[in-house]
């Protein structure tokens, strides 16, 4: 994971206009930074930058009469930055009125068929997000029982450990973030799923796994399906099932047109607030490539 | 009734590349915004300019609830781009006589116009070469106006 350094300045009058002429100054030596009123704050990985090249930028910011004279450059650990909502605005969720998710602290007297305990520090997946519920909707309508899933970009793991619930033999989750892979595995802990693994990696690793699973669940974005659909059509088995979200129903033609060169046919979809999730089948008479 | 704002928010980041690292965590963090479902969103609005740098300005509500705006990339950094002033470079102590035309300025002024307070390219353009100047960047020939 990474470290940052952290630069703080304060901006002269006027305010707006100097915000925007440091940022640009910093942008172009590789920071990316957040300023609210005239606290600027700037951040660039620990290696990419020597504290003595860093005074220098902020010396001729100071020359130019940009910024106040006083600034601080701090090493940032990485860490949950995701707490503060996780621990004060995170709320249970019903999906599909059968999947209940709540972190292991909430209390709630709702009931459900399948409850799944996230703790999602800074990986993405707590069923609130429409890309997500639509998932987990199509998983608890199609037939689960004894199938081998796949689950891509897993995240906090929840679509893995429901699939799990379901009575899924084995899963396999997979997932390039460092935070991703430790947080899935926590969480399978959480609620006790042993026929799970999560690996750390992308679509590479798929070529251990050919013609391997019953449903390959990715839930990522229009770029990385797009370039990566082929890699999972791969893994699986004839008759498969192909789920797909994480991007816009504007981006459908350009998924199903991938898909189609791969060999799989779309069943069906659901759409909530401009965000499509859709269903994939792999042709029966595939001719092998 | 409208939700009540608590606080706004800069922000300048890659396109299509949020994650939860700084600027983003720290920012977003300690405000209570869901910081994972910014990314999500950000990063399908602009899956269309992966890795450009671009200027937001996030507006946080009391629900914790968020709304953001995606601006034209600032005038310094069009300036900047034009002048090639500190593009790559290693030294940045290094002195740099950076000079920019009246119609790079033009260019600069009519892409500028729609986040401008400015009726007409004539007083953009002026507000352009202020900029300019600011950063210490001077303008080669007579304004042409």
């Amino acid at each position: 994971m990474t470290i940052y350094k952290e630069l703080a300045l304060t901006a002269k009058e006027p305010f707006d206009e100097n915000v925007d002429i440091i940022s640009a100054y910093l942008g172009e030596f590789g920071f990316e930074g957040s300023a609210e009123d005239e606290i600027i704050k700037a951040y660039i990985a620990e290696e990419l930058m020597g504290d003595d090249e860093i005074v220098i930028l902020v010396e001729q910011l100071i020359e130019k009469n940009l910024i106040e004279p006083t600034y601080t450059i701090e090493l940032i650990a990485p860490k949950n930055w995701n707490e503060e909502w996780e621990k004060n605005y995170f709320q249970p969720i019903l999906i599909g009125e059968q999947c209940l998710i709540k972190s292991s602290f909430h209390q709630t007297d709702i009931k459900a068929n399948y409850e799944i305990v996230i703790d999602p520090k800074m990986s993405f997946g707590t069923g609130h997000h429409e890309t997500t519920s639509m998932m987990a909707e199509f998983l608890l309508e199609i037939p689960m029982k004894d199938k081998t899933v796949l689950d891509m970009g897993t995240g906090t793991g929840i679509l893995a450990i429901l699939a799990s619930m379901l009575g899924c033999s084995k899963v396999i989750g997979i997932d390039n973030d460092s935070w991703c892979y430790e947080n899935a595995q926590e969480n399978l802990e959480k609620n006790n799923i042993h026929n799970a693994e999560i690996i750390l990696g992308d679509a590479g690793l798929l070529k251990s796994y050919p013609a391997t699973f019953d449903i390959v669940i990715a839930n990522i974005n229009r770029h990385i399906l797009i370039s990566d659909i082929k890699y999972y059509v791969k893994a699986m088995k004839k008759n498969s099932v192909l789920l797909l979200s994480g991007f816009y129903k504007e981006d459908f033609d350009a998924i199903d047109a991938v898909c189609q060169q791969n060999n799989c046919v779309f069943v069906n979809s659901k759409t909530k607030n401009n965000w499509m999730s859709a269903a994939f089948k792999k042709n029966e008479d595939e001719i092998s490539k | 009734m409208a939700k009540e704002i608590t606080g706004y928010v800069k922000l300048q980041v890659k396109g299509g590349q949020a994650n939860p690292a700084p600027p983003i965590g720290p920012a977003l963090g300690s405000k209570g915004v869901n910081i994972m479902e910014f990314c999500k969103q950000f990063n399908g609005r602009t899956q269309d300019r992966m890795g450009k740098v671009l200027p937001i300005v996030l507006t946080v509500y009391s629900d914790k609830s968020f709304d953001f705006i995606i601006k034209t990339p600032p005038v310094a950094t069009q300036i900047l781009e034009a002048t090639k002033a500190a593009k790559g470079s290693a030294e940045p102590n290094r002195k740099k006589v950076a000079e920019l035309t009246w119609d790079q300025v033009k260019t600069i002024a009519e892409e500028k116009m729609p986040d401008l307070n400015c009726f007409n390219v004539e007083s953009a353009m002026n507000m352009v070469a202020g900029t300019a100047r600011s950063m210490g960047i001077t303008i080669a020939g007579d304004k042409p106006f």
